[in-house]
């Protein structure tokens, strides 16, 4: 018989109610079952045994069958099995793979933030107890791929559970022993398609001041005058003057010449005319000849005592000019003097810093290091801002989406925070330290990160403490500070000074440096070199034998120091040190006696260098008297002919006044009586 | 997609598959169409339907019919969501809510979420019953009066039309009085 076997069992009436029929919702089917189903002797129901169903009645049997056993419970059990397996498949991958997802995780993130390759070995994540531990991890330095940023050694922390749950990053204390730093790799550590780094060195602080301590030992005052001439008035002024003179004198000469011409071209007319004798002019027609002479002659002498005073006031103009210019001449040259001697000073300011030219170069060096160090935290800092703390854009809001209600957040977490992280090194030199709160939203957060660090080392210590600080209304990016104490350091400028190569000593050094936004920084450092121990190279003189007794002397030079640079402008450090008090008191009256010398070789060479030009305007100015005296001969010559000519004219006159009073005389003595004594009156009309 | 939903439909109703299974898959469509704005929430309710025996082709259509009902109804949803989220008695409940793990994902906070949340929640019962009873009254009723009338019976006699049912019976178990 192919009954399906779930109706070949026998049933009480109630289970054959409740497992049978119950599960037929049909009611057409639920009756046919019914009426297959027979009350047996021992009271139970069943299909007759020796029942034979047909082809069809089996198919339907069958689908009934199926009906009953797919409407029983209301949980599909395969399915649910299947998501058991499942989650047990997800329990096992988790304690499978739960350490290589947590590394990769890890590397990616420390990646991102440093934009170098990062390497985990050992890593041991624990979800369920908040927990992650590695044994080794190190991450590349970005700008050195071959060398390593840093190096941890077996390192653990704990998580905050409850923060996890909240899909936040937040690591209660971290611990990690055996730090090491700037340690060498074997492959590079640049990430693919990573840009070259940039030449390394403090590259801000390059233009740091250089030393003028060369000054002191050897100025080439030639080579100063040289160098200033361009910017001296008086050759300037020599070069006006002379050019202006030169002009004058031509004119001058010009002028000369044409009144001796005119003086020779009135010398004719008036000589004729000086040479009438006036008593021998009888007639008035004598008269008007001699005045008709006179006036012929007169234009020309007039002509010619115009240019002599024109010529005058040329000469006049002339002198006068000469004279305002040597005046100018004379002032530029008091001028310039004084600039060539204020230029050969010695007594101001940096030119006596010794400290400033052996430790200009080492100051900034390592100002640049600290200072590129502090940029590269600050850089991370804010790398880490925008890959784990930073807010999402809200996506495009399309068609109605209702409104966010907002309710109090109890205890906001940032997404990334390190609340704790302490190190230390394995072995010598022993190196501990402590960062607080590094975190990718600040803001959140409300405090600064905060480290702290030691170094150690036989004698050598060194402590450094500071705060990074990206908060919004942080008005300094970071605060560092810096104390060292037996601290080995070597200063050697570029080139020797005063024959001084290198000074050596032990440093202790308290040291401040504030990055500000915009990238800025400024700060200060107090330090003293002990015992320091001196280098030197090349011949020595007076100044610089001096110089390296104060040194050799000194137990310990004490150094100060301002500084503060800025994108787009140079490393500003001014230094000073207690060396420089011994050595100016040392080389005062030396100081001084050599300045006098200076400013009298310089003001000697300018004078040797303006002395052409000064001899030209002098023979320039010689030549404008010379000519002003030959020119007053011509003129008093010209003055002499003028009034010749103008005073013979007036006797002419005279003596035809005279001729023509005889002449009218003589006419009334010859007619006595024909005139009457008295003529009669006219008659009147 | 939905012709095949329909003959699915079709095949349960004239099947010996159980009403509350089809009122089910309804009432779950209708839940479904109403959680507009929470994907977070859409997924814990599939992922219920996953493990419950329920018609899915009964969820899909019912689902394909609500969807624009609930567009139509958001602005009243929004009203409920923010009258039920501003409800003094229930801040420190959202409160504790909003703070625990997970649970803002589901943006519970909003009012089109938490609107069309309550409507759907307090409706399932309605449609589930609704569903059923349908399916019931379908089969008392309104099937044999199908199965007798003389245009169906005449259909299903033509050619064409007895070899798609007979395949189509044979592929879904169809049932011999169809």
């Amino acid at each position: 018989m192919s009954v399906p076997s779930l109706f070949r069992k026998r049933y009480t009436e109630k289970a054959l109610q409740k497992k049978i029929l119950a599960r037929i919702p049909i009611a057409r089917d639920r009756d046919y079952l019914e009426g297959l189903f027979l009350r047996g002797e021992d009271g139970r129901y069943g299909i007759d045994p020796g029942m034979r169903p047909s082809k069809a009645e089996r198919k339907r049997l069958k689908s009934l069958a199926k009906a009953v056993k797919a409407n029983r419970g209301v949980i599909k059990a395969p399915k649910l099995a299947a998501a058991l397996v499942l989650l047990a498949a997800v329990a096992g991958g988790y304690f499978l793979f739960r350490n290589l997802v947590a590394r990769k995780a890890l590397e990616a993130g420390l990646e991102a933030v440093f934009q170098a390759r990062a390497r985990v070995e050992g890593m041991d994540f624990d979800l369920f107890g908040a927990r992650v531990a590695w044994t080794r991890l190190e991450v590349a330095d970005r700008d050195r791929p071959m060398k390593n940023l840093f190096e941890l050694g077996p390192t653990r922390a704990e998580l905050n559970g409850q923060a996890l749950l909240r899909l936040r990053f937040v690591v209660e204390t971290i611990e990690s022993r055996d730090i090491r730093w700037n340690t060498d790799r074997k492959t590079s550590g640049a990430l693919p398609g990573a840009p070259k780094p940039e030449k390394e060195g403090p590259g801000l602080l390059d233009k740091a001041g250089a030393s003028v301590m060369g000054a002191l030992s050897s100025v080439d005052v030639e080579a100063l005058i040289q160098e200033e001439y361009e910017k001296l008035a008086s050759p300037r002024a020599a070069e006006k003057a002379r050019a202006e003179m030169e002009a004058r004198k031509d004119a001058l000469e010009r002028k000369s010449a044409a009144l001796k011409e005119k003086i020779r071209a009135a010398s004719g007319p008036a000589g004729e005319l000086r040479a009438v004798d006036i008593g021998s002019i009888k007639t008035p027609e004598a008269a008007a000849s001699a005045l008709a002479k006179a006036n012929a002659a007169l234009p020309a002498v007039r002509e010619l005592a115009a240019s002599a005073e024109d010529l005058r006031r040329e000469i006049d103009g002339a002198v006068r000019e000469a004279a305002e210019a040597k005046k100018a001449l004379e002032k530029a040259l008091d001028d310039d003097y004084a600039r060539v001697e204020a230029l050969t000073g010695l007594s101001g300011g940096d030119s006596v810093s010794l400290a400033r030219g052996l430790f200009a170069g080492y100051a900034s060096e390592s100002l640049g290091v600290w200072y590129g160090y502090g940029r590269r935290a600050l850089e991370a800092a804010r790398n880490l801002t925008r890959e784990k703390g930073g807010t999402a854009k809200p996506a495009p809001r399309t068609a109605f989406q209702g409104r966010d209600i907002p309710f109090p957040v109890r205890d906001a977490l940032p997404r990334f925070w390190i609340k704790n992280f302490a190190f230390s090194t394995a072995s010598a030199p022993l190196v501990t330290g402590r960062a607080e709160d590094i975190t990718g939203e600040p803001d959140l957060v409300g405090k600064p990160a905060r480290f702290t660090a030691s170094y150690e080392n036989r004698e050598i210590r060194l402590g450094l403490e500071g705060l990074l600080d990206l908060r919004k209304e942080a008005t300094v990016e970071a605060d560092l500070g810096l104390k060292t104490a037996g601290f080995p350091v070597r200063a050697a400028p570029p080139s020797p000074v005063l024959t001084i190569a290198s000074l050596e000593g032990p440093l202790e050094l308290e040291a401040r440096m504030r990055l500000l936004p915009g990238g800025a920084m400024d700060g200060r450092l107090e330090g003293a070199l002990l015992r320091p121990r001196v280098t030197r190279q090349g011949k020595g003189d007076r100044v610089s034998d001096l110089a390296y007794g104060v040194l050799s002397g000194a137990r310990r030079v004490d150094i100060t120091a301002r500084f503060s640079a800025g994108p787009g402008r140079g490393m500003d450090l001014s230094l000073s040190s207690s060396l420089d008090a011994a050595l100016k008191e040392g080389l005062s009256a030396y100081i001084k006696d050599e300045e006098k010398k200076l400013k009298a070789r310089a003001k000697a060479a300018l004078q040797d260098r303006l002395n052409e030009a000064l001899a030209e305007n002098e023979t320039l100015r010689a030549g404008i008297e010379e000519a002003r005296k030959i020119a007053g001969g011509d003129m008093a010559e010209a003055g002499a002919l003028s009034s010749g000519v103008e005073g013979k004219k007036k006797e002419i006159e005279k003596r035809g006044e005279e001729l023509k009073k005889q002449a009218a005389d003589s006419l009334l003595e010859k007619l006595p009586g024909k005139v009457p004594g008295k003529l009669p009156a006219v008659p009147k009309f | 997609m939905p012709i095949k939903w329909i003959v699915k439909i079709v095949v349960a109703l004239n099947s010996n598959t159980r009403p509350g299974e089809v009122g089910a898959g309804t009432a779950f469509g209708f839940l479904l169409a109403f959680l507009q704005g929470s994907w977070a929430l859409r997924v814990l309710a599939l992922t219920l339907t996953f493990f419950l025996k329920i018609n899915n082709a009964a969820l899909l259509l019912s689902l394909l019919l609500f969807i624009p009902v609930a567009a139509l109804a958001s602005p009243l949803m929004d009203l409920l969501g923010g009258f039920i989220l501003t409800l003094p008695a229930l801040q420190g409940l959202f409160t504790r809510l909003y703070n625990m793990p997970l649970l803002p994902f589901t943006r519970f906070n909003n009012t089109l979420v938490m609107g069309g949340l309550a409507t759907g929640i307090f409706l399932w019962p309605a449609v589930f019953f609704g569903g059923k009873a349908l399916v019931v009254l379908y089969r008392t009723r309104v099937r044999d009066r199908i199965a007798d009338h003389w245009a169906v019976k005449w259909f299903t006699r033509l050619p064409g039309v007895s070899t798609i049912i007979r395949l189509v019976g044979k592929a879904m178990g169809l049932s011999r009085q169809l």
